[in-house]
């Protein structure tokens, strides 16, 4: 197989050009494979269309398609040895192919709630040419304006609709991405082949297909902190020539990040402190005196640990040097805590609260149950799914507790010398405290999810360099093991798409579901958003369903407000739901009729606050439309399911 | 000369056609689309990266990736400085930033290769064969094919028609109503609206004929009120099923004070 040959020519003014030739040798399986990859995406489009049909055969052929873009790929980075070229088309391809498949689901209009407050956001900063304008279904979302601002720039000079200008540019932030994670997975492990399976392995994660697909600020913020991190590990060990770029572009980055997403900004600087904490403490813990203590309180629980942690010792005292002590990140970490620090105080201060409630309620219920004072059952409750969704993601988990451990140990083997790779195994830890707070409280499983994309930034490398030992036997027994760890892909794959979003019942198109949503958006809502919009004062303030709440405060330029499920499901109307409307102002009530067909398959119909007491039957038509027979209420708009009442009249 | 700057022709080409673009609002449908994002998406990252790397240092998946992500952090920037420096965002603002860049970039970039030590410049040849050329063209055409499919399958994917009816007070006033029905039945559709107040029969618009998404609307002045609380209400039926109510809506009419 040949490489790139560089061929250099002197032209006329003594200039030199180097010709980069890329042979045909040099492309590998890319193409035929790229091909089989495309065949997948073909076999998910029609699991599409069969599912707007409600052909049965939709649901298996949709995993079908997934697996024939997946499987070929991971087989052939973990067989021979494949070249750098071929490998990152191999994992670029794949990755913007799984941005396709998200995007082909819903190809016409953004479905998703949270895509509808990054809508309105870019929305209301296009309409007024302004930032920080005030918006009613996300209040942090203003003040974190990178997204919006990008939006902004291409919607202005294209004139793209803001949906176009965002596939335009999660198209390209996907493949930026891709890049990024694969050069720095590549700089940390020196080797194009860990990087190539580590960036395959990032595409397990259950937040890939979904939550780093949609039209979020996470999107953005996320690729560029990869962009970041890539610049950052190969500032540690650049050449003079490199240092200038690499520290201006971590320059323009970092203030990006921080000012598109909270939560990434958040896990970033998180990573940095990994990165310059964990060296120096390694290194001081690196002793012979906490080892030997280490070996001996091992020998009380089994000799053949307690030999195995007398194994890692030798090894872990051979990590000595000052480059690992000192990386030079910490600098860089403390302009990214004060960044964050003046970002917070000073423009998103509502980030505190938003953040903050959340955490607090987290904590409360891990405290709860720790102390018994909560029942598992209470803020717990598992979702409902297929068994073989059940299997594939439980199996998934459970072969990454199984995993992680194994992968830590041969990183510190093979990498012990290199602190951002032993900054990557103490870090790997945090899954177990993720997966404990997934099972201990009610937001655990949002938490997770949100979490995944991070954790698996370092977990991705740690599983790379344990496979690929394992894949790298050379006895008879090869063959099985190889055949084992594709399965372990494939296990990871369809489990992480099995328990990240969107969920069985809204990962593909179709006829309306009831609190489903995604497949909760269709013609009638966004017809009413169009009307609202056009006949009702901007900003008005309005009591709905949680996917209307979302289509209502996006296209239809509404307020509406959240928590307001009493005046559309309690029986009667009486003084407490009075002083609710004069309280928050409510000007319009909103009633999607069809909450009364089925019970919503999300478990809840107006916040994920009902997920605790799941509901026994649908809601009573009686009364969600109560208010048709009640004086001083009139009912203005009626589609046949969704139905406006005027409430202003109770105001006076 | 020109073989070694390709790039930054190119480059200072986009950079005119969208200036030009703009200024003659030209609409020329996906062209704009693509050069236009291309100008954000992509250009000022490219400069400014070959502007502070040495070119040699870039190679093309760190050059590729620098660029947009430079260009997006930009543009994520951009944005708070001009808001900042009381520009706003407005689309002159955004071409003015992006184009800056691009020259101020561009004469630093052909400055910098003029210099003896950094006059080495890569140039990218693929060489396919017939097979493999003829394999890319097909995933193209089939990545091309795979998304017109899909955005089909969605413009006709099955969905039950329905019909919107509204009604509203005109200019805040009591006795001037706009009564209103949106044909969204996928067909033509005939309907009859009555009107009536406190239950009483006040006025009919018999067969209304809507074309698909056509819409009709009336305005009303209603007649003088008999009682001190009237109910308005307007029942909309559709012409061949006359019996039938399809939609209703109201208005309550509170006549204290009047």
């Amino acid at each position: 197989m040949s490489l790139s040959i560089p061929v250099e020519n002197k032209d006329t003014r003594g200039i030199h050009i180097r010709r980069v030739v890329i042979a045909a040798d040099d492309w590998g399986w890319l193409l035929p494979l790229s091909a089989v990859v495309t065949l997948g995406l073909f076999v998910v489009v029609l699991s599409y269309n069969a599912s707007r049909l409600e052909l049965p055969y939709a649901y298996p052929l949709y995993w079908m398609g997934l697996l024939i873009q997946f499987i070929p790929i991971a087989i052939r980075l973990l067989g021979k040895p494949v070249n750098r070229k071929e490998t990152i088309g191999l994992v670029v391809f794949l990755g913007f192919s799984l941005y396709l498949t998200k995007l082909l689901a819903h190809p016409l209009g953004l479905t998703f709630s949270d895509e509808f407050q990054q809508w309105r956001s870019a929305y209301d900063s296009l309409a007024t040419n302004a930032l920080f304008t005030p918006n009613p279904i996300l209040n942090v979302s203003p003040y974190y304006p990178g997204l919006q601002n990008v939006t902004h720039a291409v919607v202005s000079i294209t004139g793209l609709s803001i949906f176009d200008a965002a596939v335009m540019i999660i198209g390209a932030t996907r493949l930026m991405f891709m890049l990024s994670l694969f050069l720095f997975f590549e700089q940390v492990s020196r080797s194009h082949r860990f990087a190539g399976l580590a960036t395959l392995l990032y595409m397990c994660n259950p937040a890939f297909l979904g939550w780093t697909s949609y039209y979020v600020y996470q999107s953005l913020a996320l690729p560029l902190s990869v962009l970041g991190l890539y610049c950052i590990v190969r500032l540690s060990n650049a050449t003079n020539g490199t240092r200038f770029g690499l520290v201006f572009s971590t320059l323009i980055i970092i203030p990006a990040v921080i000012m598109t997403h909270h939560v990434t900004a958040f896990a970033f600087v998180g990573l940095l402190l990994l990165f310059a904490i964990v060296p120096p403490i390694w290194s001081r813990m690196n002793t012979h005196r906490v080892w030997y203590a280490a070996t001996r309180a091992t020998r009380r629980v089994s000799r053949r640990l307690s030999r195995w942690f007398a194994g890692l010792w030798f090894l872990a005292r051979k990590n000595r040097s000052d480059h690992f002590e000192n990386n030079g990140l910490g600098w860089l970490t403390l302009l990214t805590l004060i960044g964050i620090f003046i970002w917070i105080t000073y423009v998103a201060s509502s980030t505190l609260t938003y953040l903050g409630s959340q955490v607090f309620e987290i904590a409360a219920q891990v405290v709860g149950i720790l102390t018994g004072q909560l029942s598992r059952a209470s803020v717990y409750v598992a979702p409902d799914r297929p068994m073989i969704e059940l299997y594939a993601g439980v199996g998934s988990l459970i072969l990454l507790v199984i995993a992680v451990p194994f992968g830590m140990v041969q990183t510190v083997r093979r990498y012990r010398a290199d602190s951002i790779a032993i900054s990557m195994v103490v870090g790997s830890m945090g899954l177990f405290g993720a997966l404990s707070i997934r099972f201990l409280s009610s937001r655990g499983g949002e938490l997770l999810g949100r979490a995944w994309p991070y954790l698996y930034l370092l977990l991705a490398f740690v599983l790379a360099v344990g496979l690929f030992d394992l894949f790298d036997l050379k006895r008879w027994w090869r063959w099985p093991v190889r055949i084992g760890l594709i399965g372990f892909l494939v296990v990871l794959f369809t489990g992480g798409v099995a328990n990240g979003w969107p969920p069985y019942w809204s990962r593909l198109p179709g006829q309306y579901l009831v609190g489903a949503d995604e497949r909760s958006v269709d013609d009638r809502n966004i017809a009413a958003a169009d009307w609202a919009r056009q006949n009702i004062q901007e900003n008005s303030v309005m009591a709905t369903d949680f996917v209307l709440h979302h289509i209502l405060g996006a296209y239809g330029l509404q307020a509406p407000v959240l928590g307001m499920q009493s005046l559309f499901l309690d029986e009667g109307f009486g003084d407490y739901h009075l002083n609710l409307v004069n309280e928050y102002g409510i000007e319009y009530l909103v009633v999607d009729a069809r909450m009364s067909e089925s019970l919503p398959l999300s478990g809840f119909y107006y916040g994920s606050w009902e997920n605790t007491h799941p509901r026994t039957a649908p809601a009573n038509i009686r009364n969600l439309l109560k208010y048709d027979a009640m004086d001083n209420v009139s009912r203005i708009y009626d589609n046949g399911s969704i139905v406006f009442y005027d409430v202003r009249e109770l105001l006076r | 000369m020109i073989r070694r700057n390709l790039d930054l022709i190119l480059l200072a080409l986009l950079t005119i056609f969208v200036m030009v673009n703009a200024l003659a609002q030209w609409n020329l449908g996906p062209v704009t689309d693509v050069l236009g994002s291309a100008f954000v998406l992509f250009t000022p990252g490219y400069l400014i990266a070959l502007m502070i790397f040495p070119e040699e240092s870039l190679e093309f998946p760190v050059r590729v990736a620098l660029s947009i992500g430079l260009s997006l952090a930009l543009a994520a920037i951009g944005g708070i400085l001009l808001y900042a420096s009381g520009a706003g965002l407005a689309n002159t603002s955004w071409i003015a930033l992006i184009a800056g860049i691009n020259i101020v970039g561009s004469l630093v970039v052909l400055i910098k290769r003029g210099r003896p030590d950094q006059a080495i410049v890569e140039r990218y040849v693929i060489e396919l064969g017939w097979t493999m050329g003829g394999l890319l063209l097909l995933i193209v055409a089939g990545l091309t094919g795979i998304i017109l499919m899909a955005r089909q399958s969605a413009y006709d994917r099955p969905s039950e028609g329905f019909t919107e009816l509204w009604i509203a007070n005109v200019d805040q006033s009591e006795d001037q109503i706009q009564i209103g029905i949106h044909n969204q039945e996928h067909q033509t559709a005939s309907y009859d609206v009555v009107l009536r107040i406190n239950g009483r029969y006040i006025e009919d618009w018999p067969e209304i004929e809507l074309d698909s998404t056509q819409q009709w609307v009336t305005e009303y002045h209603l007649p003088p009120p008999i009682s001190r609380k009237e109910i308005v209400v307007v029942s909309l039926y559709q012409t061949d099923k006359p019996n039938e109510l399809y939609r209703r809506v109201q208005l309550q009419r509170d006549l204290v004070g009047q």
